[in-house]
């Protein structure tokens, strides 16, 4: 993992924490952001796609596809309940009353599996920053 | 480079975009996999074009005056709402509350805090922790 990766990660994670409390942010604001959002995501699972492979990472790849699917839905769920962006391009949806509680569920899943998601994450991308760190301190020293 | 290693270099860079490629095609159908059990299991939904006379999709008004959730209107007597469990409608339907309460507001914000605080509570104490710990370290050497 490059430090550039790293800092694109820690970037969308800030904006996903916003994004996910539509209550401080209001709701338009949610749904663009979301929209934002998504593709920077899959942005971000195609650059991790490289890390399909390897032996004994079959937890991790579990949990990547609950992500996956966490996400999908959320993000299908979204646009079906959107009151903002949605009429913005002219359409509405109905069903309402199965995909509001759907976009909930799918929401809670999707922060619990990231949150766990980043945790296992976590040292890897810090171990890029101590590196990072390590050749600076090396090159003023030498 | 001699050649061997640059064959070697670009084996690996076609594998990487071939793996970068899966990636967008596994996502892809995941969508594509959602929406189609979403639709499965709400067969009655869907995606319609926006026009005046457009029935309001959460409580069935036809008003025309709304079509905007900053602008939900008060009960005026008039206006039918359809019941979200019964189906029928009313001028006195509870579809007014659930149209000026509940459609299109954040409900979700306290489990979202339930589950965020205790994250930056654990977190912000292994922070202080260690911190702690690394002082006495430096201050007992």
């Amino acid at each position: 993992m490059r430090a550039p990766r790293v800092i694109f990660d820690i970037v969308l994670l800030a904006l996903y924490l916003v994004a996910a409390n539509p209550a401080l942010t209001g709701v338009p604001f949610h749904e663009y952001l979301g929209a934002g959002i998504f593709v920077l995501m899959v942005a971000h699972a195609v650059a991790s796609g490289e890390g399909l492979g390897g032996r004994g990472r079959w937890a991790q790849r579990v949990l990547n596809g609950a992500l996956l699917v966490a996400l999908a839905f959320c993000v299908v769920s979204g646009a079906m309940v959107s009151g903002t962006l949605l009429p913005s391009l002219g359409f509405y949806a109905t069903g309402y009353y199965f995909w509001g509680p759907l976009h909930a569920l799918s929401a809670k899943v999707l922060l619990a599996a990231l949150l766990v998601h980043v945790v296992l994450r976590a040292p890897g991308a810090l171990a890029v920053f101590r590196h990072r760190e390590a050749q600076v301190e090396k090159r003023v020293s030498g | 480079m001699n050649l061997s290693s640059k064959e070697a270099k670009r084996s690996r860079g076609q594998r990487s975009a071939r793996k970068r490629l899966l990636a967008a095609a596994v996502v892809g159908a995941v969508l594509v996999g959602a929406l189609g059990v979403g639709f499965a299991l709400a067969p009655d939904s869907g995606l319609h074009p926006l026009t005046a006379d457009a029935a309001c999709p959460v409580a069935g008004c036809t008003n025309g005056a709304c079509h905007g959730y900053d602008a939900v209107p008060e009960p005026d007597g008039r206006s039918e709402m359809r019941c979200p469990e019964a189906g029928c409608t009313s001028v006195e339907c509870h579809g007014w509350e659930t149209l000026a309460g509940r459609y299109h507001q954040a409900s979700d914000m306290s489990l979202n805090l339930w589950i965020l605080m205790p994250v930056v509570l654990v977190l912000g104490l292994w922070v202080v922790s260690r911190r702690l710990s690394k002082g006495e370290r430096h201050a007992g050497a």
